[in-house]
This record gives C-alpha cells, sequence and structure tokens, in this order.
C-alpha cells in the first residue's frame, strides 16, 4: 500500500542551549516557516554586504523566530552559533517540487514590497484561493502550502494561456498572410522536466561498448 | 577580556579573513601559535599594520593608544589569549559557512 504523506517527518523536535537556557523547538508551520525563510535571506543578503552588524542582528533574528522568544545580543558569539546551526534544519522541506528546483531569480525592488510581506503574499493567495482563515493558512505546513501554491500558479498559467490563445496577440501574420501562433511564455519550472525523471544522453567511446549484439532496454520485451 | 560579541567575532572575520592561512580549521591539531605566527606575517606582507591594531582593538577592548604603549611580546599575548578565548578556528569556520565559502566545513 501506498504509504501517505507523513506530515511529521520533516524534523523532529529539535533541542539547542542558548546561555543557561534550553528550548525545545518544533517543526514550524507555514507562517513561522517563512519568517525563517525570509531571515535566512536578509542573513544572505548581509553575507554579501559584509555588514557584520546585519548580519549578526539577522542571525539572532532568526534564533528568535525559531524559538519564538526575545533574545539579548551579549552573550558569547558561539552561543548563537550553536544555536543558529542547530535550527538551520528547520528549513529544511520534505518535498521537492519543480517549482522549487526551477525558481527564477525573483525581483524584490518593487515600490509595494516590504520585510515580512512574505507571509502576507502566501496567506493572501492560499486565503483568497482557498477561503481560509489567515490561522488556518498559518498552520499549514509548509510542504503542504507549497505544494498547493505551485497548483495556484498551474492554474493561474493556464487560465492566462486561455485568454491569451483567445487575443489578437497571440498571433501574428507575415507578408504573405501566414498565420502563426505564439505561446504565451511559461515560468522556466513549467518548462523545464525535474531531474530526477531525466535519463541524460552520455557519449561513450566505441572501444568501451559491449561487443555482439546489443539488446536495448526498451527492444527487450 | 571577554569573548566577543556575535557581531564583534563576525567583524573580527572580516577583518582576518585576508591574513587567513589556507588550513583545514577543522582539523583539531592546528597549533595556535603556528596560526598566529602565519597572521602576523601576512599581515607584515600586506603593509596594513592598521589591521593589527584593530584586531588588538576588538579583541582586549583597550584603546589603540593604550595598545601602542605595550611591548610586542604583550600585544601578541593578547592576540593568542584573544584568539583562544574566542575559538578562533570554530570562528572561521562559521563564518565561512555563514558565507557559503566554497570551503563549507560544518
Amino acid at each position: 500500500m501506498r504509504q501517505l504523506y507523513d506530515l511529521t517527518r520533516r524534523c523532529s523536535k529539535i533541542e539547542i542551549s542558548l546561555g543557561q537556557s534550553i528550548y525545545q523547538v518544533d517543526c514550524p508551520r507555514l507562517k513561522k516557516y517563512l519568517f525563517l525563510v525570509e531571515t535566512l535571506s536578509e542573513i544572505s543578503e548581509a553575507g554579501i554586504a559584509k555588514d557584520h552588524r546585519k548580519l549578526a542582528s539577522y542571525i539572532i533574528d532568526y534564533i528568535a523566530i525559531a524559538i519564538e522568544e526575545d533574545i539579548n545580543d551579549d552573550m558569547p558569539w558561539y552561543e548563537y552559533a550553536g544555536a543558529y546551526l542547530s535550527l538551520l534544519t528547520l528549513c529544511n522541506l520534505d518535498i521537492k517540487l519543480p517549482m522549487l528546483l526551477y525558481r527564477q531569480d525573483e525581483n524584490s525592488d518593487e515600490a509595494w514590497d516590504y520585510t515580512g510581506r512574505v507571509w502576507y503574499f502566501w496567506a493572501h493567495s492560499l486565503a483568497s484561493r482557498y477561503g481560509w482563515t489567515l490561522e488556518y493558512v498559518a498552520n499549514l505546513t509548509p510542504e503542504d502550502a507549497i505544494a498547493l501554491m505551485q497548483e495556484i500558479l498551474v492554474e493561474d498559467q493556464f487560465s492566462k494561456e486561455w485568454e491569451w490563445n483567445l487575443s489578437d496577440i497571440a498571433y501574428s501574420s507575415d507578408k504573405h498572410g501566414h498565420i502563426t501562433h505564439k505561446e504565451l511564455p511559461r515560468p522556466v519550472w513549467m518548462t523545464v522536466k525535474p531531474k530526477h525523471l531525466e535519463i541524460k544522453k552520455i557519449k561513450i567511446k566505441r572501444d568501451f561498448l559491449p561487443v555482439g549484439k546489443v539488446v536495448r532496454w526498451n527492444e527487450a520485451a | 577580556m571577554r569573548p566577543l560579541k556575535l557581531d564583534e567575532a563576525i567583524y573580527l572575520y572580516y577583518i582576518l579573513s585576508p591574513y587567513l592561512p589556507d588550513m583545514d580549521y577543522n582539523n583539531s591539531d592546528i597549533d595556535l601559535v603556528d596560526f598566529t605566527k602565519l597572521i602576523i606575517e601576512n599581515i607584515i606582507e600586506s603593509g596594513n599594520h592598521k589591521d593589527y591594531l584593530l584586531i588588538l582593538e576588538l579583541i582586549s577592548q583597550q584603546s589603540q593608544e593604550d595598545l601602542k604603549l605595550l611591548e610586542g611580546y604583550e600585544t601578541l599575548n593578547i592576540l593568542m589569549e584573544g584568539f583562544l578565548l574566542n575559538n578562533i578556528f570554530d570562528l572561521i569556520t562559521f563564518c565561512e559557512f555563514i558565507h557559503g565559502s566554497t570551503k563549507q566545513r560544518i
């Protein structure tokens, strides 16, 4: 029997110590997960900018979000480093979707962008589509939310393609009057096959090929 | 002398990084004296003596004016004591990991 997706298998409870305190941290639900991921991205940006103050501040923020408690910044650096490294696994997902594998660089320079918007974007997308409350969306597992988000984006893309194909813009004619159809471009993750399903073609030197009659796997039957 | 806070420790790594000898910092056999010697040699070679004072200032929380009054061996002691107190090899490994270095060791 096919095993159903187990919501608890992504990460087990993590125990970390910070100074004199010990914290038990559960796998994050969607809202917390998105804040953690957003903070990771800020950590990465601060690292690229080599801004030690921001970098330290975001690492401490990440820990604070994970343990759901405000923490001071006056402990020795190794206290935070140990906690941060242990808590990094909270952002590991037990799901691999094309949407995540083939992400395009998102432009976050829009005028309406702000820190913390990631959560509101996800909350808005899921709540408006499924009619769920914010609390319900916040408590989804990140894996479920991401899989549903991919379905939303696929459906939106198909809907746009339908409208595109009905409009004049999808068709152009050359000087001989031949009409050609232009397809609406799809996001990269909808056009690339997942790597694990793809069999790479590899050139093999003739010397290394088997001698005699070759029976290929698809001809064997 | 006290262990550095997180922002100070990362700043120390930034100052040290151009002078870090190519070593496997996960290896517990690294000799702190050899490491310190190589760092000082690299700073002298670069000609950026200001960085040596910056490192000492950060580690000891003493002003550069006070540090300039110390003997050479005293500053060396401060440097080594600071490296030891701050688990310098762990700090380098952590910062390299954070910065997605190709030498990710954690």
